[in-house]
């Protein structure tokens, strides 16, 4: 079992050039499965996952050398790895001249496809209802309900006040309630 | 302290989400929801490394097991024997500097410079003469060009009131120096004056309207 470095240490690795790719490789272990969970949960489909985290993980190979350690490095990735989930729903959109509305349909029809789905019928009633959330929302859910991740981090993510995400939480909360009760 | 502070603030919110949504509450949280392919995660790390690193690599291709036969031929390389592959004529490198310190002199004397001309005492005396006409022949047309300058007023004045027509406007406003020009205060206001000046436009018949325009 190979020792998991602090991201301090490993950012000071990264920083020397001789050790800079043995640091980005151990980087690239250390946060795969949660960045993959993240963006697996925003784009649904498993190829478009693996497209997505090797776009992001490309991006902080390029800008790791400029990470000014002001914020900390879990929240700095996922916000790449964010970025780079709406960009690619919003170039798929643009490619399939799908209409916003669309979106949450094909997703969902993909999810149903999905031979690597493990749900049952009621995890996939609940996905549903997830994909019926406006796409901000949904991000804020999925971190939150699945991810258990703390309003501060969220904030520092998302760069929204800790204020509204507690709100949109709890709205998308009594959405997907909703839709539970009524299908 | 702060792990009991954050699993305080999970169980507040599990009972906020119990009391707001509690179909939401009752399904179980499942975390391997989405089933990942067998070894994705094993093979992503060098999948990530090549798509960084490798890309400035991808641009040399190396022939099949040309790593395997390098030991061998560097091998056989070192083995052959050091033999000087262009031929040289016989005591050709005897002669070669001679040659070459020739061809340097020759080039020298190629390159003696053509000015080389040293005045005599003639040719001094003439030019020394010629310099003191120059300066002599300068000095007094200098002197005659500042006498013109002492034209008397009644010149200058005759001067101009037979050429005025024929100067150009533009080149007498530019010879203006106005520090030399003395304006006579006047009284335009007075009463004698505008009548003077009205009885001037009327005689003429001058359109007072076309002037104001013109202002």
């Amino acid at each position: 079992m190979q020792e998991e470095y602090s991201d301090d240490q490993l950012l000071d690795q990264f920083q020397q050039e001789d050790s800079r790719n043995f640091a980005f490789n151990l980087l690239v272990k250390k946060y795969q499965r949660r960045l993959y969970s993240h963006i697996r949960r925003i784009v649904i489909d498993h190829d478009d996952t693996n497209d997505v985290i090797q776009n992001t993980f490309i991006k902080v190979w390029g800008s790791l050398i400029n990470f000014n350690r002001e914020s900390q490095l879990y929240t700095w990735l996922y916000r790449i790895a964010t970025n780079e989930s709406i960009t690619f729903l919003n170039k798929k959109r643009k490619k399939f001249f799908i209409p916003i509305v669309d979106v949450e349909h094909q997703l969902a029809g993909s999810l149903e496809d999905d031979s690597y789905f493990s749900g049952d019928e009621i995890q996939l009633k609940l996905q549903k209802a997830i994909l019926k959330l406006p796409e901000k929302q949904r991000i804020v859910f999925n971190m939150k309900y699945y991810e258990e991740m703390k309003y501060e981090d969220m904030s520092e993510i998302l760069g929204t006040s800790v204020g509204a995400l507690k709100a949109s939480y709890h709205h998308a909360v009594k959405k997907i309630e909703h839709f539970l009760l009524n299908r | 302290m702060k792990a009991n502070n954050n699993t305080s603030n999970s169980d507040n919110e599990m009972e906020q989400l119990k009391k707001i949504a509690p179909s939401l509450f009752a399904i179980q949280k499942k975390e391997d929801l989405f089933v990942v392919p067998k070894n994705y995660f094993s093979a992503l790390p060098e999948k990530i490394q090549e798509l960084t690193l490798g890309k400035k690599q991808e641009s040399f291709v190396v022939p099949e097991n040309y790593f395997e036969q390098l030991p061998d031929k560097i091998e056989q390389l070192l083995l052959i024997d050091k033999k000087e592959t262009f031929e040289i004529p016989e005591g050709y490198f005897d002669g070669l500097a001679h040659k070459i310190q020739d061809r340097v002199n020759q080039k020298q004397e190629a390159y003696e410079p053509v000015w080389n001309w040293k005045p005599s005492a003639k040719w001094s005396l003439a030019m020394v003469t010629a310099c003191l006409c120059i300066y002599i022949g300068t000095t007094f047309f200098n002197k005659n060009i500042g006498q013109t300058e002492q034209l008397s007023a009644n010149d200058i004045k005759q001067t101009l009131n037979t050429q005025v027509n024929t100067i150009d406007e533009s080149v007498l406003i530019e010879q203006v120096n106005m520090d030399d020009i003395e304006v006579e205060e006047t009284n335009v206001e007075s009463k004698d004056d505008k009548g003077a000046i009205e009885n001037y436009l009327i005689d003429n018949n001058i359109d007072v309207n076309a002037i104001a325009n013109e202002l």
